[in-house]
């Protein structure tokens, strides 16, 4: 009999944890949780406990009863107060620790893009493919486990917010901002699934993946609720395959190319690829990650925001002409551009540029390993040596892009 | 004639006293142009109170709605075609938690304890006849009622487009107010692009903010003036403290609101390119200048309830209160906290990480001063002589939720774990313990204590318990639940939810229903106590000024000026079992010009 309870016992689970299962190898959460939950815990007792004992000890017994007692005791406040104080400060250096590493993505980041827009996400992989083949999940976020993955956030309407449950991470998708977060994600090979994804070949290979859900949580109008997606994690060796069977499958949604059109259309009657022309109107050569010496505001890198900056409202940070004087007019903003499209320009522009690796992203905010942040460091580090590198590089995006419209 | 109907009641000495027309505040003339336009604090305080409970109604509505929503919300109930899940579902659901936000926040917990208990008791505690500026004081109702109207106007439009929109939607329906379900936090860019009635919303929300506006001056006006002889800032009651330190924010916080809500209306009406990214603007600044007002007003829904509960729990406990000059002090250094951690709303918004690190150690020291409080209150009971009436359960149960509300504040404000729980369950029940546990049971509380004052009767005190127990239970149902959903990972204001979550949004129902039977069981016993017996001028033996004086006051208040006394010395009240309420002997009354000490 006893063995059998005893079996039963077993087999009820209860929430072995406070948390859903945790996939994340660059969990900061769940420790400092745990040890607030105590905290709480032992002041909610101890609070509760007290009250309702003297609240069963001390009864009045007699209505006309009053009490004497001491009405103040400095020792006691200062005591309380301090053993708060000094609580709270383990929490807050916890907390921010903790924060500091969930905000620097390292630098060996898999980089992809998340497009947030009524009512649904648009994920791009490096190779500039948004996956939106045949089959609903080709469309879900897939990523490799056990390696830091990078999603850069941006938003073509309103606000929205990336929440991934399972991985401890949170980030608003604001509109008019690249915003970025990053997780290093486990595999966990008894839940995972198999399924079979279409070869070059014309065959099937079969690949193993876990399963959670990404969720919205920032409120964003009536399908709010169902802007719900899944969020893959495979193997590295899986994720090449799926990783070639989604090139496959949505063969035309590159963004380096659709960044090219855009080019064609609106940008390359005034700023070349090649670093000539540069007279009138800056060239894209090398211009993406220099230091560009914006006459009104200090140096500025030519990063994410900057760019998105020039285009959106080109006088903000104007730059001067290699050897002084300023360029001829100024560029007429693009608002028919969506944050996509101004994203997929960058990309393109990106590839003219040897100052970054195609996929690596500078945005203001990014803080390097050190704590410093990534856009002072580049700031201070590639504004000289570019300066003497070439005449042209320096020259900002803002004065390109003023030049285009004219 | 039963006893309890006869028309004689006892003064604070506890001689019977018969009752004439025209002696109390409440008969002192008769029409309704005599309330319509009175002057009187205490019937201001009356008339507030009606329309602010009506509100309380209509929140709860909404609130009961959108819970019976989720009942149904389970994603697997959603199939093609069906209601579940369906545009229309879900804009309803978006509605019904917009419009519970905001009339719950801007014309209930804003106005629940300032301008009805505020105002019923400000001047009674200070031995006034009245506020300093009644005229303003009248005026600030109407714009409360001009806020509401306007905000009244949305919702009788919302239900208009809900019967009569659609296809063969007659012409006039496009002038007439659509509603809102941009949240009533109005964030952009979606306030900007919803085609709800944004603008017609912040105005009524910037007509209410100048009501609160105009009551919090006339209090700090009142407290500066009209403090009787005898009683300097640490002779006040604390209850006067905490709505000082709560006008201070009103009048400083309120205004920003008020400039953010109408650069969001030229931003809608004139495309000015502050908060479009479209135009260059920034979506996150909105976020900055709306919390910038509206994290301070958490503590001015918190900070009264605070005060009321200070009272209760040194009154009921008979014995002073503990601590008195730190409880004042925390009650100005929370407003002082409350006005810069406005930021930690935006821990997850990408603003700099050195920002973040700066709001999460501001918003840590919020705890100390609220949990100075609590243990001082702890310290208050101890050794006490602990009376559980209705009042004291209420302020006992406060203790419980804001300790929970307060104690889940902590991940929320540590960096790490908020970026976790931002934006989900855990947030929404953490607020609902702070601000509707909290503030509902220090103001039912506070109702219940100043209830006898306010109407000259009692109420039934078996019922006040029950239903107590009731609402507590429900209360917690209803909330603690929703941590756990939070923690699991259920983000808020969905309209449907993924299965898993399925168990944690039925026992949330569950509690709201209970939460709704209790509630209506408090307004019945209320309702009900216009039969009850009639009160004593001092049922609980508080030596507080409003004590001082008959259930229900004179028109005038008092019929002399009475004198500043430590308002937490309760030994020369005594127990008189025939009136059951506290009297006083007369040689320790150094207001009353008839009995003045011999010696």
């Amino acid at each position: 009999m006893d063995t059998t309870f005893l079996n039963l016992l077993a087999e009820v689970k209860p929430p072995s944890t406070w948390f859903p299962t945790d996939a994340s190898a660059s969990n900061q959460v769940d420790g400092l949780a745990y040890f607030i939950l105590i905290i709480c815990g032992i002041f909610l007792v101890f609070n509760a406990g007290l009250m309702v004992f003297f609240a069963v000890r001390y009864r009045q017994q007699k209505k006309q009863d009053t009490a004497t007692g001491a009405t103040h005791n400095t020792a006691l406040e200062v005591f309380w107060s301090v053993i708060p104080a000094f609580i709270l400060a383990i929490i807050f250096i916890w907390g921010f620790r903790g924060f500091l590493v969930q905000a620097t993505p390292p630098d060996n980041s898999y980089d992809i893009m998340v497009t947030g827009k009524k009512w649904e996400w648009i994920f791009t992989y490096p190779n500039g493919i948004s996956a939106r083949g045949e089959g609903s999940d080709y469309a879900a976020l897939h990523v490799p486990a056990d390696q830091p993955v990078r999603l850069t956030l941006q938003s073509q309407d309103v606000l929205h917010s990336v929440f991934i449950p399972q991985l401890r991470v949170k980030k608003d998708v604001v509109p008019g901002r690249f915003n970025q977060m990053w997780f290093e994600a486990h595999f966990d090979e008894k839940t995972a699934e198999a399924v079979e994804l279409p070869t070059e070949d014309g065959g099937t290979v079969e690949v193993k993946r876990n399963t959670y859900d990404l969720f919205c949580t920032e409120y964003c109008g009536t399908n709010h609720s169902t802007m719900i997606t899944k969020v893959y994690i495979y193997q590295p060796d899986d994720y090449e395959k799926w990783y070639a069977s989604m090139a496959l499958v949505s063969p035309d949604k590159n963004m380096i190319l659709h960044g090219q059109q855009l080019y064609d259309q609106k940008c390359k009657t005034c700023h070349s690829l090649d670093g000539s022309g540069t007279a009138q109107y800056p060239t894209w050569e090398g211009l993406y990650g220099t230091t560009n010496h914006a006459t009104s505001v200090g140096p500025k890198t030519v990063d994410d925001l900057y760019i998105i900056e020039s285009i959106r409202n080109p006088g903000a940070a104007l730059a001067p002409k290699p050897g002084g004087g300023t360029y001829p007019g100024g560029m007429n903003s693009f608002p028919e551009l969506s944050d996509r499209d101004i994203r997929s320009i960058i990309e393109f522009m990106k590839t003219a540029s040897d100052k970054v690796d195609a996929d690596e992203d500078l945005i203001y905010g990014d803080l390097n390993n050190d704590g410093t942040l990534k856009g002072e460091a580049e700031g201070e580090e590639g504004g000289p040596e570019v300066e003497t590198e070439g005449d042209d590089a320096p020259e900002g995006g803002a004065e390109a892009e003023t030049d285009a419209a004219q | 004639m039963s006893v309890a109907d006869r028309p004689i009641t006892t003064d604070i000495y506890g001689e019977e006293i018969e009752l004439k027309p025209g002696d109390n505040y409440i008969n002192h003339s008769k029409g309704i142009l005599s309330w319509a336009l009175t002057l009187d604090h205490k019937r201001i305080g009356l008339m507030y109170m009606v329309v602010v409970l009506a509100s309380f109604f209509l929140g709860g509505i909404f609130a009961i709605a959108l819970r019976t929503q989720l009942l149904f919300g389970k994603a697997s109930n959603i199939e093609d075609g069906s209601v579940i899940g369906s545009a229309m579902w879900n804009n309803l659901y978006n509605q019904a938690f917009t419009l519970h936000g905001a009339i719950m926040v801007f014309m209930f917990i804003i106005p629940a304890i300032p301008a009805i208990l505020g105002n019923v008791v400000l001047p009674l505690q200070l031995g006034a006849k009245d506020v300093a500026f009644p005229r303003l004081n009248l005026m600030s109702f109407y714009c409360w009622m001009g806020g509401g109207a306007l905000l009244g106007c949305l919702l009788i439009g919302a239900i208009m487009h809900l019967m009569m929109g659609g296809e063969n939607a007659p012409a006039f329906l496009s002038y007439i107010p659509n509603g809102l379900d941009t949240g009533w936090t109005f964030y952009t860019p979606y306030s900007i692009q919803t085609n709800t009635s944004v603008i017609f919303a912040t105005m009524g929300a910037f007509v209410l903010g100048f009501s609160s506006i105009l009551t919090g001056l006339n209090f700090i006006a009142t407290i500066h003036m009209l403090k009787p002889k005898g009683m300097g800032w640490f002779q006040m009651p604390l209850f006067l403290w905490a709505l000082y330190a709560t006008a201070v924010i009103q009048i400083l916080a309120t205004p920003v609101l008020a400039i953010t809500l109408l650069l969001l209306a030229a931003e809608n009406m004139l495309g000015i390119g502050i908060f479009d990214p479209k135009l260059g603007g920034d979506p996150v600044l909105f976020q900055h200048f709306f919390w910038f007002y509206s994290h301070p007003a958490v503590y001015i829904m918190i900070l009264p309830a605070l005060g009321v509960v200070s009272e209760i729990i040194s009154v009921f406990s008979r014995k002073h209160i503990f601590g008195y000059k730190f409880i004042a002090y925390s009650s100005l250094a929370i407003a002082l906290f409350g006005f810069i951690v406005w930021g930690h709303h935006m821990f997850t918004s990408g603003q700099s990480p050195m920002i973040n690190a700066l709001f999460s150690l501001l918003t840590m020291s919020v705890a100390i001063p609220s949990a100075i409080k609590v243990f001082n209150w702890l310290a208050t009971m101890w050794k006490g002589r602990i009376r559980l009436d209705t009042p004291m359960l209420y302020a006992m149960g406060f203790i419980w939720l804001f300790t929970i509300g307060g104690l889940t504040g902590l991940p929320l404000a540590a960096l790490s774990t908020d970026i976790y729980m931002h934006d989900t369950y855990f947030v929404v029940a953490h607020f609902h313990y702070v601000m509707v546990g909290s503030t509902l049971f220090a103001f039912l509380g506070g109702m219940y204590y100043w209830f006898p004052k306010m109407f000259g009767r009692m109420y039934n005190e078996k019922t006040g318990k029950w239903a107590w127990a009731v609402t507590f239970i429900g209360f917690n149902v209803t909330f603690f639940i929703q941590f756990i959903a939070g923690t699991q990972g259920m983000p808020r204001r969905y309209a449907t939810y993924l299965d898993q979550y399925t168990i944690y949004h039925h026992i949330s129902t569950g509690g709201s229903y209970i939460l709704t039977i209790g509630l209506f069981m408090v307004l019945a016993n209320w309702i009900m106590a216009k039969r009850g017996k009639r009160a004593p001028a001092n049922p609980w033996g508080g030596n507080q000024l409003e004590w001082h004086t008959n259930s229900p006051p004179p028109h005038e208040n008092f019929k002399y000026d009475p004198v500043g006394t430590d308002p937490y010395h309760y030994h020369d009240w005594k127990y008189d079992e025939k009136i059951d309420g506290y009297v006083l002997d007369p040689d320790h009354d150094p207001g009353n010009p008839k009995h003045k000490p011999a010696h």
